[in-house]
Parts: C-alpha cells; sequence; structure tokens
C-alpha cells in the first residue's frame, strides 16, 4: 500500500443503505446499531459482513442466537480460557445483515496477566477432554429434553380445566404458562450457546498451532492437507445420514417396507401406507426411535427459520431413503466406510511424518498432533448439537407461540413470529394473554403487529435484492483472534479483493474466488440449488452451486461432479463430503450461487479455489 | 556381454566408473522395471580404446596446457581442435562392429530404429557421475553409419569449451573424465521435461515439482521456452500449483534436414498444460518410486511419447541425485516443543494480515 494514503472502506457511521431498507433498524435490539456514543471506537474497527453465520437477511428473532455467541464466544476467549492476546467479536447490524469485527489485542499488561491463567487452564481441558466430552454430551442431552418439554399450550381455554383448579387449585395459569415458556426458550437458547463454546476456542487454536507446525515444515502443504489429518471419521454431523443408511438397510430387509419406501408418493402417504402392516408398524417405531436427535438437522445452515428440518420436511429423509433402497437394490454400498476413512488418514500422517528429516522435528511434530487430535473432534461434534439439534427445537417451539398469536388475532401467519425480536415478542405474550385474561371481546392490537410484520418482510425482501456492502471500517493490521482466521478466513488477498470492490459481472470468463476444499479440476453444466427442496432438479454429472450443504444434502454427492457453495471453509461439511468422495470443490466463494446461473458451463478448480464461468446459459 | 558394449539390463547403479552416471543409473532403473527406452551403453573403456590406438592421449594433454580458460577465443579454438582429432580419427573396428550389432538388435521389430545418443560421464576414482547440461545429446539418428559417426561425436564433447572450463572449475584432472555414450532409442515426444523430488525453491520435500513443455525436453532444459510448472503433494498427489506457461517454440524431429529442429507450436496449444491429470499422478507416481528406492530427492527427465497409449507413453529418460538440497545439512526447522509449548507460543502470538 502506497504510504500516507490508508486504503479503507466507508465509514460505518457515513454509509448508507439502500432506500427500500428504511426502517430496517426498528428490527434488532439497540446495542446491535452503530451508535453515536461508540461513535469513536465504532470507526476504528473494521467490520466485515459475517457470511458465514448471517449469509442472509436476518430475521429479527433468528437474531438471538448471534446476541448469544457473541457473548458467549467473547467471554471463552478473554475471561474463561483467557487467550492472552485475542479479544473478542463485536456484531453490529447494518441493512439486516450481520457485521463483526475482531477487536484489537489488549494491551501488554493484560497480556502478561491472562497467559498463566491460560497456561494452567488450557492444558486442564486438553488433558481431561475426553471425560469433558463425556459430560458436555450428557448435559447438552439435558439441556434439549428440557426444551423439548417446554410446554406450550396449543390454545388458550375458555375456562381453565377442572384438574388444574379442583382438588387443588394449581395457582398459576396459562398467561403465566406462556411466559414462562417464551423465557425458558431464551433461557435455554443461551445456555446452549454458552456451551457451545466451552472447548471451541482452544480446538481451533489447537488446529491453528498444528497448522503452524505443518507449514512450517512442509512450506507448501495445503490447507486442505492440514484439514485431512486432523478431521475424524465418526463425527455427529454425519449421524443423520448414517441414521437413514441403516434405516433403509431394515426397510430392504422386509421386501414390503422396501417397496413403498421406493415408491413416488410423499411421505405422509408412505407413512399412512406402513402404517397399514406389521412389518411397516415395526419400522416406523424404529424411524421414531431415530427422530430424536437425529432428524433434528437443518435442511440449510441451521441459522435461519425459514429453512426447515428433516422433521417438518419429512420428503427430504424420505426421498433419501428411496435412493438408498434402490441403490442396495443394485447391491451398492451405501455406508461410508469409517474404518477406510480413518486409515486413509492415518497412512497419509504416516507419509508425511516420514518426510521429516530431523529426530527432534519429527518429536515436534508427533506432540502437536495428539494435542490437536485430543480436541480436534470437539469442533466436529458440536455443530450437530448446537446449530442443528437444538435451533431446531427452538423453532417448533417459537411456531407454537405463533401458532397462538395466529389464534388471538394478532399475526396473519405462525411463521410471522419470526419478524420480531426476542425483546419484542414477550410484548406481544402479554398482550395476548393479558387480552384473553380481561374477559371477551377485548381489543388487540393485531393490526399494528400484522402491518409491522408485513412492513419488515418487505424490507427484507428488499435487503436480499441488496448485493451488502463487504467491509466497513479501516483494515487491521494484523489478526491474533483464532475465529476470524479459522472460520472467516480473513487474509490479505481476501480483503484486497474486497476493496477493489465486490461488484462482479457474470460473463464468461468471469473468475470466482474462493477456498481450494478438495482437489481436481472439472468442467460441467452448473446446477444451482438456493433451497434443498430443488434437489429434485439436479441431473446426474452436474456440478452443484448452493448457499452452503450440510448433512442433509449428503445423497446428492453420490450424483454431481464437483461442489461450490458461498460460505463454508475448508472443514465445512461440504468440503469434508467431497474429499471423501474425491469430488473437487470450492467453498467460501461468497457469491457463486447468486452469479452463476442453472445452465452455465462452469469449470471448478479445487486446487486453486478458482472457478470460472467457461458459457452463459442460454 | 560386450567388450565395448552393455545393454540397460546389463547395467547397475554401481557401475559409473565403467558406463558414467547416466548409463549406471538408466541401467538401475531398467533392471526395476521402469519405463526407460531400450538402450545400451559404449562403454568407457571404447573411448580409451579409441584414443589408444589413434595415439590420441599424449598429443591432446600436450594441446591443453598452459591454455588460458579465459580466453574464450582460444578456448574455443583450442578444445575445437581436440575435438575434431577424436571425430577424425578411425574407430578401432572391434568397437564399431560392437556399435552396429547393438544398435542392430536394439529393437525387435526395426533395424534401424530413430535413436538418441547420449553422453554419460564419471571422474575416475571420483564420486562425480554427472557434468549437467555439458556435453552434448543427439536426437533422431538412424541409420549405422550415422550412429557410429554420432558417438564419436559424443566422445569429441568431452572436450567442448565449457566441458572443459567445468572440469577446470572443479579440479577434475581431465585425464579422469571418463565418457561413455548411450544409444537409446528415441522418445517420440509430446511433451517432456524434468521433475525433482522435493521443492527447488524451499526444500519442501512433501513436493513434486514438475517442469514441462511440448516436444523434447531440450527446450525446458536449455530454457528456449518458458516450462508449465506443477507442482503436486507427495502424499496426497493433489496439484498445489499449476501454472500454465506460453510455449511457442518446441522441439521436434526434423524428417528433412534429419535431427531436430526448433519449431513454432501451434498457437492452440501455446497456452495449454502439456500433462493432464492422469500423466500428472503417474509422474508424480513414478517420482516417489524413484525417490524411495535410492533414498534421497531425485532430479528426472521424462518424457510422453505421442505413439503409445498412457501409462505406457510416460518414459524415465535419466534421474541422478538433487543436487543442491541434498547436499545441506538438514537442521531442525522447530526444534524439540511439546504441544503445550507450541499451543503456548501460538496464544502469544499475533497472526499477521499484512496490508
Amino acid at each position: 500500500m502506497a504510504e500516507g494514503k490508508v486504503a479503507r472502506f466507508p465509514d460505518p457511521h457515513e454509509f448508507q443503505v439502500p432506500k427500500e431498507l428504511d426502517g430496517w433498524e426498528e428490527m434488532y435490539p439497540s446495542h446491535y446499531l452503530f451508535s453515536k456514543e461508540r461513535g469513536e471506537w465504532e470507526k476504528k474497527q473494521f467490520w466485515y459482513q459475517d457470511k458465514i453465520h448471517g449469509p442472509e437477511a436476518m430475521p429479527p428473532l433468528d437474531l438471538i442466537f448471534h446476541e448469544a455467541w457473541q457473548m458467549s464466544l467473547a467471554q471463552y476467549t478473554t475471561r474463561v480460557f483467557c487467550i492472552p492476546t485475542a479479544q473478542g467479536i463485536a456484531h453490529r447490524m447494518v441493512g439486516c445483515y450481520l457485521y463483526v469485527t475482531a477487536i484489537d489485542p489488549p494491551p501488554p499488561e493484560i497480556i502478561e496477566e491472562k497467559a498463566p491463567l491460560f497456561g494452567k487452564r488450557a492444558v486442564y481441558i486438553f488433558e481431561h477432554y475426553d471425560e469433558l466430552w463425556e459430560k458436555w454430551l450428557k448435559k447438552f442431552r439435558k439441556l434439549g429434553d428440557e426444551m423439548i418439554n417446554v410446554e406450550i399450550p396449543e390454545e388458550l381455554p375458555k375456562y381453565v380445566p377442572e384438574e388444574l383448579v379442583i382438588p387443588e387449585p394449581r395457582g398459576y395459569y396459562v398467561t403465566y404458562d406462556l411466559i414462562e415458556a417464551f423465557n425458558m426458550l431464551v433461557n435455554q437458547m443461551f445456555k446452549g450457546w454458552q456451551y457451545h463454546f466451552e472447548m471451541l476456542n482452544l480446538t481451533y487454536l489447537a488446529y491453528l498451532m498444528f497448522a503452524d507446525v505443518g507449514r512450517k515444515l512442509f512450506p507448501g502443504i495445503s490447507e486442505s492437507a492440514i484439514a485431512k489429518m486432523v478431521s475424524g471419521a465418526d463425527v455427529s454431523m454425519f449421524r443423520p445420514e448414517a441414521e437413514l443408511c441403516r434405516l433403509s438397510r431394515l426397510a430392504v430387509a422386509s421386501p414390503a417396507v422396501g417397496k413403498i419406501l421406493k415408491g413416488d408418493a410423499p411421505a405422509v402417504q408412505k407413512i399412512a401406507e406402513l402404517e397399514k402392516t406389521e412389518d411397516g408398524n415395526k419400522w416406523l417405531a424404529e424411524m421414531e426411535n431415530v427422530k430424536n436427535p437425529w432428524f433434528y438437522i437443518s435442511c440449510g445452515s441451521g441459522w435461519f427459520y425459514y429453512e426447515g428440518s428433516w422433521l417438518n420436511k419429512l420428503d427430504i429423509p424420505f426421498t433419501y431413503m428411496k435412493s438408498y433402497v434402490e441403490r442396495l437394490d443394485r447391491g451398492e454400498k451405501i455406508e461410508r466406510s469409517l474404518d477406510e476413512i480413518s486409515e486413509t488418514r492415518d497412512k497419509m500422517v504416516t507419509e508425511y511424518r516420514k518426510l521429516i528429516k530431523s529426530d527432534e522435528d519429527r518429536a515436534t511434530f508427533d506432540d502437536a498432533y495428539k494435542t490437536v487430535r485430543a480436541i480436534y473432534k470437539f469442533a466436529e461434534d458440536h455443530l450437530f448439537w448446537v446449530e442443528h439439534y437444538l435451533h431446531t427445537i427452538w423453532w417448533e417451539k417459537i411456531r407454537g407461540i405463533g401458532n397462538i398469536f395466529v389464534q388471538q388475532g394478532l399475526l396473519k401467519e405462525v411463521d410471522d413470529i419470526f419478524m420480531f425480536n426476542r425483546f419484542e415478542v414477550p410484548q406481544m405474550i402479554e398482550e395476548v394473554v393479558t387480552g384473553w385474561a380481561l374477559g371477551v371481546d377485548i381489543p388487540l392490537r393485531g393490526k399494528y403487529y400484522m402491518d409491522k410484520a408485513a412492513k419488515r418482510k418487505k424490507i427484507l425482501e428488499a435487503a436480499r435484492k441488496w448485493n451488502p456492502q463487504a467491509a466497513l471500517g479501516v483494515p487491521p493490521e494484523e489478526v491474533t483472534e483464532p475465529f476470524t482466521v479459522m472460520l472467516w478466513g480473513i487474509t490479505t488477498e481476501k480483503v484486497t479483493e474486497w476493496l477493489k470492490g465486490t461488484a462482479v459481472v457474470p460473463e464468461e470468463g468471469t473468475e470466482i474466488r474462493g477456498s481450494a476444499s478438495s482437489a481436481g479440476v472439472v468442467e460441467g453444466t452448473a446446477r444451482v440449488l438456493k433451497l434443498l427442496e430443488e434437489i429434485v432438479t439436479l441431473k446426474e454429472g452436474e456440478i452443484m452451486v448452493c448457499p452452503n450443504c450440510n448433512p442433509a444434502w449428503a445423497p446428492v454427492f453420490t450424483k454431481i461432479k464437483a461442489a461450490v457453495t458461498d460460505i463454508g471453509g475448508l472443514t465445512s461439511h461440504g468440503a469434508i463430503t467431497c474429499r471423501e468422495y474425491s469430488l473437487p470443490a470450492v467453498t467460501g466463494t461468497g457469491i457463486a450461487s447468486s452469479v452463476i446461473k442453472t445452465g452455465d458451463v462452469i469449470r471448478v478448480d479445487g486446487d486453486t479455489g478458482v472457478v470460472t464461468i467457461l458459457k452463459r446459459a442460454g | 556381454m560386450g567388450t565395448f558394449a552393455r545393454k540397460f539390463d546389463e547395467i547397475n547403479k554401481n557401475m559409473a566408473q565403467e558406463c558414467g552416471g547416466k548409463a549406471a543409473h538408466l541401467g538401475e532403473l531398467t533392471g526395476l522395471k521402469f519405463n526407460v527406452p531400450r538402450g545400451f551403453c559404449v562403454v568407457a573403456d571404447a573411448f580409451a580404446t579409441h584414443l589408444k590406438r589413434n595415439n590420441l592421449g599424449e598429443p591432446i594433454m600436450e594441446i591443453i596446457q598452459g591454455l588460458d580458460y579465459d580466453d574464450f577465443e582460444a578456448l574455443e579454438q583450442t578444445t575445437g581442435k581436440i575435438r575434431s582429432m577424436i571425430e577424425t580419427a578411425e574407430i578401432p573396428p572391434e568397437v564399431h562392429e560392437e556399435i552396429i550389432e547393438n544398435y542392430r538388435n536394439l529393437l525387435e521389430d526395426e533395424d534401424e530404429p530413430y535413436v538418441a545418443v547420449r553422453s554419460s560421464v564419471a571422474v575416475r576414482d571420483s564420486a562425480i557421475s554427472s557434468f549437467p547440461g555439458m556435453m552434448d545429446t543427439f536426437h533422431y539418428l538412424r541409420g549405422s553409419e550415422t550412429i557410429v559417426d554420432n558417438v564419436k561425436r559424443c566422445w569429441a564433447s568431452l572436450w567442448s569449451a565449457r566441458a572443459a572450463s567445468a572440469r577446470r572449475k572443479k579440479g577434475v584432472e581431465h585425464s579422469k573424465a571418463i565418457i561413455a555414450p548411450v544409444v537409446q532409442s528415441m522418445v517420440n515426444a509430446r511433451s517432456a521435461g524434468v521433475m525433482f523430488t522435493l521443492n527447488p525453491l524451499n526444500g519442501d520435500l512433501s513436493r513434486v515439482v514438475i517442469e514441462g513443455s511440448w516436444g523434447l525436453g531440450e527446450s525446458v532444459v536449455s530454457g528456449a521456452v518458458t516450462p508449465d510448472k506443477i507442482i503436486v503433494d507427495k502424499v496426497l498427489l493433489e496439484v498445489s500449483e499449476r501454472s500454465t506457461a506460453c510455449k511457442n517454440i518446441e522441439c521436434v524431429h526434423d524428417p528433412e534436414k534429419g535431427g531436430v529442429a526448433h519449431v513454432e507450436v501451434a498457437p492452440d496449444l501455446q497456452n495449454k498444460l502439456c500433462l493432464d491429470d492422469a500423466e500428472i499422478k503417474e509422474l508424480v507416481q513414478l517420482a516417489k518410486r524413484i525417490e524411495e528406492h535410492y533414498g534421497c530427492a531425485q532430479d528426472i527427465e521424462w518424457a510422453i511419447d505421442r505413439d503409445f497409449s498412457f501409462p505406457n507413453s510416460i518414459f524415465i529418460l535419466q534421474s541422478r541425485a538433487e543436487s543442491v538440497w541434498s547436499q545441506r545439512k538438514r537442521e531442525p526447522v522447530i526444534g524439540k516443543k511439546s504441544g503445550y509449548q507450541l499451543l503456548m507460543e501460538k496464544a502469544l502470538s499475533r497472526t499477521k494480515v499484512k496490508m
């Protein structure tokens, strides 16, 4: 950069979002907005749009997850494990999009103070990881059960049932129940996100440490090689898919069940058919066993209520099982071979190890590897439990409250509840239950809320059409916060690209850059899938282009030639799966699914992370 | 087994003193069943006999005495004289006979195949077994007498100006220089080049670096074109860098004049990678096997023959120990540290993002 000329992004305080987004500010809590009081500090930071966790315009109620992780992530870094040079990641909303900033390191005396605390606490966690993980899983399952058991009344009864009055009045009734239910759901979500970071920060730190060791020993080693060495085979994110494989095998063992699953009827109809036979019922019982927790998996990223889950979109797991049963009929193997994956990884680590010439370096490599492997499983396992399992339960419960709002005339549609942030929902509950308590023919401010919901939906729609500014403020000289490096992969190249501007004109020859997540180069026809339901349109041998993909998408990988995603790094599910199936993948492009159109002929270079549009669809 | 010529399958890596380094390794690789073009070596004794029979040894040493190696013109003139002495002298009939016999028996199905005559050198009582690029190679030769003439030319190239001054610089006595030309079936190269079993830029042992261009490898070795460069992870066999150069010139057979010519590459090929993925993978696997056999990093010449189908199209033309990094003592890069120590260092470090 030329001296004296500071390249920077627009000042967040002066930045203007498009007019169509007017009114967006009222959708989010006040501490999420840029503000005069904090202006001096805010202007000095480097804010970038968080495409990993908030890739799309943010529905106000879904912001709760981000509220929860902002405080929890930072708390573990700064006050629990006391990572000496790192501080937290602060959030702001700009025009319905989430922006984040990694805060500068603390002053030297704080770093010095934190170092011994970190040393003691971090080492303890590494040394006790296995037992701690057992405990973690237990308490997380308990939390999930508690949330599942939160009772949301199906309706506000005309009169409270007698058993709640006689022989002994319960003492509190549905007005309180609903208030408590929402409060509990909020608390449980915050608690879940506290658990989320219990060991994650240390896991990422260990990963970065091992990556450094790898790069020092082998300057040319790729990120994906490091990721492959560290990653495990038996990961809970893959469990839902494994359960579908198991259910499919069960179905094949009983031909009548298999036949129904192979049919083209929708899931509901298939279930009705199955209920008619003994074998069918047995199989259905098995599926019910599996559902909790393994169907609590989002069809998208796990961050947005509208993505749906296997639980409420049963057609998706049933479509997969149809194809599994068909493949079993053809004598194909459908399961991932965990042993094979582990063996391949171990062999690879042995080979790299053999290339180290000095005994000292080899010993260091061994210990660094042991250290990262001791904890890395957490990075792979927590994702299912928090972003998928807990979020899915939460949305189902919240919809229960939305249902009451609709019944009472406060909202038009159940999902309109997501148009209100978590501080607004209690007011709505209060109005509804108070109105109910006051007696009959009590007016509510239904129109006010319905108008608000309609207006916010319009703003979100406009925000979706807007290509948000990639970054705001002043780029940093250094980044010390482990998540920033690992998750968002903030690198010189990325920031430079942002500085150049983000307006990508899609034409022949246009190059889109992302992470080289799975090696190989192929050319082929693109199929852009914005929603999981569109999977039925996918044809054998196409290149899948999607905002992001997760295990719910797993069965498509046997059909496609390569994958391109907007979001996700090397350890994202799409990347892991592509590596397993030896398909080239470029992940985290930010824009591929909006720039590329179905039918475009594209080249995916998984070695260099570049996607090129070769021919535009006619 | 003849006195003056040995087939590749009669040669192994320990025979550099007799056959020169290149032939020794080609023999070794042939024995290991690598795809090496058929060939034989006109052993060092043949040249020695040629000198002796023609009484050239002493006159050459006399001519070279007192030569000023920095006077380029004088050097060229003096060595030229020596070369012509070697080339014009009559080759001993028994050597002549053995060369022709081996040539005609080189391939089962062809009496007079196209061959290359390549130098294979060593230094008597020394571990030096190559002078890369110092001696001459002749391509697309055909016919018994042509082969014999070119063996003589190859002998004479021991006295190319650059070879003579290289020996001088390295302190190698001229009288100890050994040359044992290789006569080898010609690869009709579509693409060719070299590869290293480490990254020559930083010594990274986890990489194989391939450089290649269209046609014969001469254009790469001589620097006539900027070659394509492909860096591959040795463990995963994944390409980590692939740079396609504009290769406007290639070295190919010149059927009219004989030998080779540098010609313009077809425009649509100039900016096309000269290897496909399967070929890259196969080359890397070959490189790994060769390196493993020798137990040290290798510098390998390869070519892809357009007349054969993959993988039989891939030929190994030479392999020798990589000379730069292999000779350095490997110091520990990190040193002895525990995982927790490294973790603490990481936690205290600041990851720089350069702006």
